[in-house]
């Protein structure tokens, strides 16, 4: 028991340092939670109890109390039984942190008089926010959109090309790259392999984006997964030697579609 | 064409969720005085728990996409129209309502739609590719091409042999699904560009109607806080797990949805339940959140009772009562229901 509690706990926390990145978030959030208590504690001077009630549970003790609730073993083993212990890490999202944050610099900000200075207070909480955090928007995770579909322009014309190679059954095995989305454009295309592969399947994919694939050995794997199509990656297409039983039909960048023939 | 479909948009993600939302509230909530901000919020709720509940009987009765279609628009349509009959005097005074208050903006609060608005558009101008599309995209093709629900692996296209009950119990894809047949889109388009604009406000709706519940009369203040929300969100990505990566990233997924608007509702309509001491119809708009929740994501089974437990403690001991304990619970039960689901296959594999 106390074994599982520990790993519980080990687990959570791993959880917790995934989800936290740098940590600068959770330190402004813990620093929002104490400007929360004390403007608080304001309006309940104030007079106004029920405000007081609102804010308090809301910004302090429900994100505290939650808090401690997602890295309990004694709560979070059970819950990582369920799922996964690896996306245990979504348990933090019960917990509006960024709001609690913009919470406390807008009061921040309201405690500074009007004009220069408030405009200056707004810059400054900006400031911290771009300092801590990372900017989403960069090359790595965006670029500029090829089609209305948002995928890769290969999968979309692999499935033209199939699609005006024959309007009936058509299986294709394709290469690592190409696999999630192919049947994002048309699921009328069956494959025999998706995203996930395993086992042969996994052999096949990776062999097919290695630029130089044996298209030989694929044989009996095409003849056994009844696929009639197959996609290959490969910078020099001139270079690959087709076997008998297969034929180009086209090509989309570096990617090379062939027939199987006979199937 | 173009603005037959712009307008079935507008009609599908905007009127029809507000109308169904303003029909509850005017003649459920008694004495509501919220906003339509609340109505169109409401609404969604409404939406994705009658949606779920219309979809599991028929994924289970192996119906066609078509039937589920087909039941779905016909009974939000009558609801619309209902509404529009019978709530016209709202509609008025919430049209005046929103222009009196947009035309009483301060900087800081049109400063903080730009930024949603840049964020909304980015994904409508640029791609960020994601590979659990595979699945959550790539089902919802499945289903419009093959006209069936959760019937074929959306990874190969051959018939499910073995279900992956996780998903199956949660099918937000058939949702993007059935609207992409609403507004007679390509699944992926509605995915990738139309979800993004409508979704990613939407979450915006949810965190300013939770900021007005925290600075309650005080708009000036809350919005201040929306505007730094804007640029919390825009500088979140510390990490690819946060809220504000998926918001950002892929709304369009299920479990985005639940981090970025339903969770977040469940703790608005949690506390508007809770605060009061004596019974209301919030806890309604409550249960409707859990239902929505277990459309959206199976990791709501686990979070939407933690989110929702650990307000009811804190109200509940706050305020001596066992109301809050006693009615989140009753709120909770299709979480328990689908968890023993999981857990059930879970021990069986």
């Amino acid at each position: 028991m106390s074994d599982f509690l520990k790993q519980s706990f080990q687990d959570a926390l791993t959880s917790f340092n995934r989800y936290e990145g740098s940590g600068a978030y959770f330190t402004l959030f813990f620093i929002a939670m104490i400007i929360i208590f004390f403007y608080g504690r304001e309006s309940k001077k104030a007079g106004s109890r029920d405000s007081y009630d609102t804010r308090i549970i809301f910004a302090l003790y429900f994100p505290l109390l939650a808090f401690l609730m997602i890295i309990n073993p004694l709560i979070a083993g059970p819950i990582m039984i369920g799922i996964d212990s690896f996306v245990y890490w979504r348990a933090f999202w019960i917990i509006p942190i960024t709001i609690i944050i913009a919470i406390a610099m807008a009061i921040f900000v309201m405690k500074v008089p009007r004009g220069s200075q408030r405009r200056l207070a707004v810059i400054a909480c900006v400031a911290v926010i771009a300092v801590s955090g990372s900017l989403i928007y960069n090359a790595e995770n965006y670029k500029k959109a090829e089609n209305i579909y948002k995928l890769p322009e290969e999968a979309i014309a692999i499935c033209l090309m199939i699609r005006a190679d024959t309007p009936d059954y058509a299986s294709v095995a394709v290469p690592t790259a190409l696999s999630p989305h192919i049947r994002q454009y048309d699921a009328s295309i069956y494959m025999p392999y998706g995203r996930s592969t395993y086992g042969f399947h996994t052999n096949v994919a990776r062999s097919l984006q290695s630029g130089s694939p044996d298209l030989e050995s694929f044989k009996s794997y095409f003849d056994k997964y009844k696929v009639n199509y197959f996609v290959f990656y490969s910078e020099t297409p001139h270079e690959v030697v087709y076997p008998d039983w297969c034929s180009p039909v086209g090509s989309a960048g570096d990617y090379h579609l062939a027939r199987i023939s006979g199937s | 064409m173009l603005f037959v479909k712009a307008l079935l948009i507008i009609i599908w993600a905007m009127l029809v969720p507000y109308l169904i939302g303003l029909l509850f509230r005017s003649k459920i909530v008694k004495n509501d005085s919220q906003n339509a901000g609340h109505a169109l919020l409401t609404g969604y709720f409404i939406m994705f728990a009658f949606f779920y509940l219309l979809t599991m009987p028929l994924l289970l009765k192996s119906a066609s996409l078509h039937l589920l279609v087909n039941i779905f628009a016909i009974t939000c349509s009558v609801a619309s129209l209902a509404s529009i009959v019978i709530c016209r005097k709202h509609i008025k005074n919430h049209a005046i309502s929103v222009l009196v208050f947009l035309s009483k903006s301060s900087p800081i609060f049109l400063l903080a739609l730009i930024l949603i608005l840049i964020q909304g558009s980015v994904l409508t101008l640029y791609q960020h590719i994601d590979e659990d599309d595979a699945f959550f995209v790539a089902t919802a093709t499945t289903a419009v091409e093959t006209d069936t629900i959760v019937e074929y692996d959306p990874n190969t296209g051959a018939p499910l042999v073995n279900y992956h009950m996780r998903y199956v119990m949660s099918p937000f894809p058939i949702y993007t699904a059935v609207f992409s047949e609403l507004v007679m889109m390509h699944p992926t388009i509605v995915a990738h560009n139309v979800f993004p604009a409508i979704f990613i406000p939407l979450s915006y709706l949810v965190a300013y109607l939770i900021l007005s519940t925290f600075f309650t009369r005080q708009r000036e203040h809350a919005d201040y806080a929306l505007f730094f929300l804007a640029a919390l969100t825009i500088f979140g990505n510390v990490s690819v797990y946060t809220s504000s990566s998926f918001l950002l990233f892929r709304i369009w997924q299920g479990k985005a949805m639940l981090a970025n608007v339903i969770l977040p509702g469940l703790f608005l309509y949690g506390i508007h339940a809770m605060q009061r001491s004596r019974m209301n119809t919030n806890w309604i708009i409550v249960a409707f959140c859990v239902l929505a929740a277990c459309l959206s994501s199976s990791m709501a089974v686990a979070l939407a009772p933690c989110l929702l437990g650990v307000l009811a403690v804190v109200y509940a001991v706050r305020q001596r009562r066992f109301t809050p304990l006693i009615m989140s619970g009753l709120c909770l039960v299709p979480c328990v229901i689908c968890g023993v689901i999981y857990l059930t296959s879970v021990v069986i594999k």
